[in-house]
């Protein structure tokens, strides 16, 4: 099924990434880490997907299953991972749909993914430039931006004055960290290259 | 039905995902690393407009609302205005603090985020993974802000941030693992029962209150693990908003800056053969010194004019700066001393050791602002082997990453790897006293046959080997 094999991909790949390092035998802690991080989402997956097996089989053997209501569009009828919590809640519909699911799935496994990928990028750089890369990471980190400017809209839409001062905050919060981290890594960087052989006056 | 725009824009998500990938893969070397950087711009750059292009493409769908341009536009104003003060008008030697303030503003732009997107998202949206995701976004950011506020605060050393509650350790994990299961059960019940606004406020409360009671203990030599551990936390809260917003370039962006975080710390752990747990949580050095007249007994002082004279003859000299380079604002004066001893036909590296300094690549930074060539930073594992082959080091500011005690069994710093500088055919240590370092116990290496004590401030002494260098020709 596409889904499982979805599922998967993640801890899949972590371990292909794991055995590289661990054939290089770079950073064996940091390897010991992964080895363990994969470990964890592959069980993490596990019961998800042994979750969505039980609930399909419940779908198909409960015929009183859909008491819980269902959003009315056709999309995403056959296959309902419904999760029950033990308090049911009053105004939220706590299906878990397939589509959920598969987003929450893929969100993850890119998760996974880009965690490894910065482990083999960033393990390349040199000590020199730990604190560049410390601040340069920290203005990238400034992506919550993105957030920031995505949810006004939201709040506009829901008329809520005081999500819309703490998304305006936020984004100035999250463009000082942007300028600030690209501008003083930059004035490091440019400390680093500009090597003109010592010609200044002592 | 997909709609054209959706797809354009999602691509140029993930092209901005791709160069931030792109751009710290550049800084694996000095040269490249300018370009690299202007990567991540480019890349911050694209993000930011495409997400402008989608409220303003919406604002176009439902004629009824209009968004607050001025609103943004003011935000985004003040953060451009107080960033580009921070990043032009802070001093080197101040970085340390710099990069704390930023992972806290990080943490705390992730916690409102996270919140504004909770109160305005439809009850529909409701969904217990987007609470969950906002919970945890909530946690780390609030953690991260409180904790990177104090790490800043006693890297500028304020009175106010030295004094730590006087707790037991044991009552202290008791309290943190509380507050922590206090915020699961609050992540917890706000995505079963959706009581979203009282429970996101209690997890930001304990979040901070958890910050605090963290970072407060660790102090000194110990805050490069903090500075690299809360950097980490900064990318995993982004990566969890980007749960809550459901936009995969934070969860990328995030999810790098966590792992750039996560190989920091590591290092530096490695550095000072210690666990992180033993880091966070072994609640500091104990001060036991004592005057170990015995271990100094055979201290020979020396004169800024016999330095300048062993200096004359060496053919390879090697600087060890530490903490205390920094402290006395010596990086110019070492400088200008290696390009002298350069003149003479003298070739100098500077050994640095992982957790030299009060941040990851400290002193790297100091020696780059005093025109150092970066070819002369030499690391750990490559001075080492070099070492009996140097005429003479300088020991700087530095104390427990030369310290002979680390290669012997039962000490503090017991198999934490050391510079060798005691394999050097001479070596000048300048400090002020012969008062211990970080690690509490005292150093042999002062009281080496091959080694001669140099008492005074940094600068002032180098500057003093400088002229007595000049007044030799």
């Amino acid at each position: 099924m596409v889904t499982k094999d979805r599922a998967c991909y993640g801890p899949v790949y972590s371990i292909k990434v794991n055995n590289r390092l661990m054939r290089k035998n770079t950073n064996t802690k940091v390897s010991g880490w992964i080895k363990w991080g994969g470990l964890c989402v592959m069980l993490i997956a596990g019961i998800l997907v042994a979750q969505e097996n039980s609930g399909q089989s419940a779908n198909s053997v409960d015929s009183q299953e859909p008491a819980v209501e269902q959003p009315a569009d056709g999309a995403n009828e056959s296959e309902n991972l419904t999760e029950v919590p033990a308090k049911q809640s009053s105004s939220e519909t706590q299906v878990f749909t397939m589509d959920r699911y598969e987003a929450l799935m893929a969100g993850i496994a890119v998760f996974v993914v880009s965690v490894f990928v910065g482990f083999e990028v960033i393990t390349k750089v040199p000590q020199t430039l730990h604190t560049p890369l410390m601040s340069g990471s920290n203005a990238i980190s400034g992506i919550t931006i993105v957030g920031a400017i995505l949810v006004v809209a939201n709040c506009v839409a829901t008329h809520d004055k005081f999500a819309l001062f703490l998304a305006g905050l936020a984004i100035a919060l999250a463009m000082v960290n942007v300028v600030g981290g690209f501008g003083v890594t930059h004035r490091m960087l440019s400390m680093f290259s500009s090597k003109k052989k010592k010609n200044k006056s002592a | 039905m997909v709609e054209l725009n959706t797809v354009i824009f999602d691509l140029l998500y993930l092209l901005a995902a791709i160069l931030f990938i792109m751009g710290i893969k550049k800084m694996s070397h000095p040269r490249s690393a300018v370009f690299g950087n202007l990567l991540g711009v480019v890349g911050m750059l694209i993000a930011a407009g495409v997400s402008f292009a989608i409220i303003l493409e919406n604002e176009s769908v439902q004629t009824n609302t209009t968004l607050p341009l001025g609103t943004i536009v003011g935000a985004i104003f003040i953060g451009t205005f107080f960033g580009t003060m921070l990043a032009t008008r802070v001093q080197m030697t101040e970085m340390p603090q710099l990069v704390a303030i930023f992972n806290g503003v990080g943490g705390l732009a992730s916690v409102l985020v996270a919140a504004a997107s909770l109160l305005a998202a439809k009850e529909d949206a409701m969904h217990v993974e987007v609470l969950i995701a906002g919970g945890i976004s909530g946690l780390i950011g609030a953690i991260t802000f409180v904790g990177s506020g104090i790490a800043a605060g006693k890297l500028q050393e304020l009175a106010f941030f030295k004094k730590s509650i006087p707790l037991p350790d044991v009552i202290r994990h008791f309290l943190n693992l509380l507050m922590l299961a206090g915020c699961i059960w609050c992540i917890y019940a706000m995505a079963v029962n959706g009581d979203v606004a009282i429970n996101f406020i209690g997890i930001c409360i304990l979040g901070c209150a958890l910050g605090y009671t963290l970072t407060t203990p660790i102090g000194g030599a110990d805050m490069p693990v903090v500075i690299a551990l809360l950097n980490s936390y900064s990318g995993l809260a982004a990566a969890a908003t980007g749960f809550v917003v459901d936009q995969p370039v934070l969860i990328i962006s995030g999810s790098l800056v966590g792992a750039s975080g996560i190989i920091l710390t590591s290092l530096m752990c490695k550095a000072m053969n210690r666990s992180l747990l033993n880091v966070l949580f072994g609640g500091g050095a104990a001060s036991t010194y004592e005057e170990d007249g015995e271990v100094y007994a055979t201290v020979i002082r020396t004169s800024p004019e016999d330095v300048a004279i062993m200096i004359d003859v060496a053919d390879r000299v090697v600087f060890v700066p530490g903490y205390g380079m920094a402290v006395a604002q010596a990086q110019n004066a070492v400088s200008d001393l290696a390009q002298q001893i350069e003149e003479r036909g003298g070739t100098v590296e500077y050994a640095i050791h992982p957790v030299a300094g009060r941040m990851p690549g400290h002193m790297n930074v100091l020696l780059a602002e005093a025109d150092v060539d970066y070819s002369q930073l030499k690391t750990l594992e490559e001075i080492n082997p070099d070492f009996d082959e140097v005429d003479v080091a300088i020991v700087i500011g530095a104390n427990d990453v030369v310290n002979p005690e680390a290669r012997k069994e039962g000490t503090p710093i017991s198999g934490m790897p050391i510079l060798n500088v005691d394999d050097a055919r001479q070596v000048v240590v300048i400090k002020r006293s012969l008062s211990p370092g970080y690690a509490g116990i005292a150093n042999p290496l002062f009281a080496a046959d091959n080694a001669t004590m140099l008492f005074g401030d940094g600068k002032a002494m180098i500057q003093d080997i400088s002229t007595a260098l000049k007044d030799l020709d």
